[in-house]
């Protein structure tokens, strides 16, 4: 966040503006270097007219700034959740505004200009303890201190508990799990090269979590024990996309103390098959690993 | 199941998609209206399918079969009464 402008009561503003530094810093923390963030040609390849901020780097300043605003209600735990509707360019002063609403705040993350576009929108709010989906996990993994210390390293202490472990594990997942999911997915593609041509588009955020789980001071984050599974994913077949929903329960202590969903959206299919959609829990998490590593896919994160 | 509940549940999905007063959204308010876009669409399949287990198929928007708020709500009503049947 370059410039906090405002902030009284329930209604608060900012100007968030990213820049190279800030991006490369995010690839070096996430891990993910793609072309698109530091390659213009990339960036108009997949229709952007600039270079495009990593959505998770720019939700990392919306979340700090959602979370300085106490919720309301004796629910026991919190969401956030943001649909990530246009790319930021780099270099972009945007507006952040939130303000109350039922249950706790909305937010809009929009270009600095009367009538300018809407990067994101979203809530954070209390709500009542989500269903825990106890689907079949195709991974799951520990995450250790160092991996903590990464983040602090990259982004200091001042972040709210729950958005940095919810950093740590997007990090992870970006370095560890992508390829997997990819094998996972390529068996519903038709040609074994269009995951290859593929444009993995990042078009929502949610993230639930016990409050009172991340009450706690921040050092301490590292030595909780947190583990996160990949479940297998619901997958909505669109013909000309394919619509990829990933739920990440966390886990420390034995209870699901967050929850994080992926909404994913795989562009640019030559052509898919035809139905409408395909619900193979069974047959793909019987077998996660046993398709051949995909090409690497372009991934907008 | 009942549409009353299916209307409550789309109003609060689309009032998280769209700026628009919660009295707007009547039965008989288009889909053009509301001026979605396909991210929405896909916000909206996403949260029905997970709610209802039901696709919309976004085919259905764009041909307007779906046309107004009111016959997203009958359709997927519809869908919950044949399920209802299926395993009685």
């Amino acid at each position: 966040m370059s410039a906090a402008d405002a902030g009284s009561g329930a209604e608060a503003s900012a100007r968030l503006r990213f820049g190279l530094t800030e991006v490369e810093r995010w690839a070096c923390f996430s891990g993910d270097y793609n072309p698109i963030h530091f390659d213009r040609a990339q960036a108009r390849r997949v229709g952007a007219d600039a270079l495009i901020v990593h959505g998770m780097l720019a939700l990392l300043s919306v979340k700090s700034h959602v979370a300085t605003q106490s919720l309301e209600g004796p629910t026991d735990w919190a969401r956030f959740k943001a649909l990530l509707r246009t790319p930021i360019p780099h270099a972009t002063t945007t507006s952040l505004r939130s303000w109350a609403a039922v249950g706790g705040l909305q937010f809009r993350v929009e270009e600095d200009c009367a009538g300018g576009r809407e990067y994101f929108r979203g809530r954070y709010v209390a709500i009542d303890a989500p269903p825990i989906h106890e689907g079949e996990s195709l991974a799951r993994t520990e995450l250790s201190a160092g991996q903590f210390d990464q983040f602090y390293r990259a982004y200091g202490q001042d972040h709210a508990t729950w958005s940095v472990l919810d950093c740590v594990v997007f990090a992870d997942f970006m370095r560890t799990k992508v390829a997997m999911l990819q094998a996972y997915l390529q068996p519903q593609v038709k040609r074994v090269s269009d995951l290859g041509d593929s444009l993995t588009v990042h078009v929502s955020h949610s993230v639930c979590f016990v409050r009172d789980d991340f009450a706690a001071d921040n050092a301490h984050l590292g030595e909780r024990g947190f583990a996160y599974d990949v479940l297998v994913p619901e997958v909505i077949n669109n013909h000309d996309h394919l619509i990829c929903n990933l739920n990440m329960p966390v886990r420390t202590q034995g209870r699901t103390s967050m929850v994080i969903e992926l909404g994913l959206m795989l562009k640019h299919f030559v052509e898919v098959e035809p139905a409408s959609l395909l619900r193979t829990r069974a047959a793909a998490a019987s077998t996660p690993h046993a398709f051949p590593p995909p090409p690497p896919a372009k991934t907008l994160l | 199941m009942n549409a009353n509940s299916i209307r409550d549940f789309l109003k609060e999905t689309i009032l998280e998609l769209k700026d628009i007063d919660e009295d707007q959204l009547t039965d008989e308010l288009t889909m053009a209206e509301l001026a979605l876009e396909s991210l929405d669409y896909v916000e909206i399949q996403v949260l029905v399918n997970k709610r209802y287990g039901l696709l919309v198929n976004t085919e259905l928007f764009l041909t307007g079969k779906l046309s107004t708020f009111g016959d997203v709500v009958a359709y997927i009503a519809a869908h919950q009464v044949a399920k209802e049947e299926e395993t009685a």
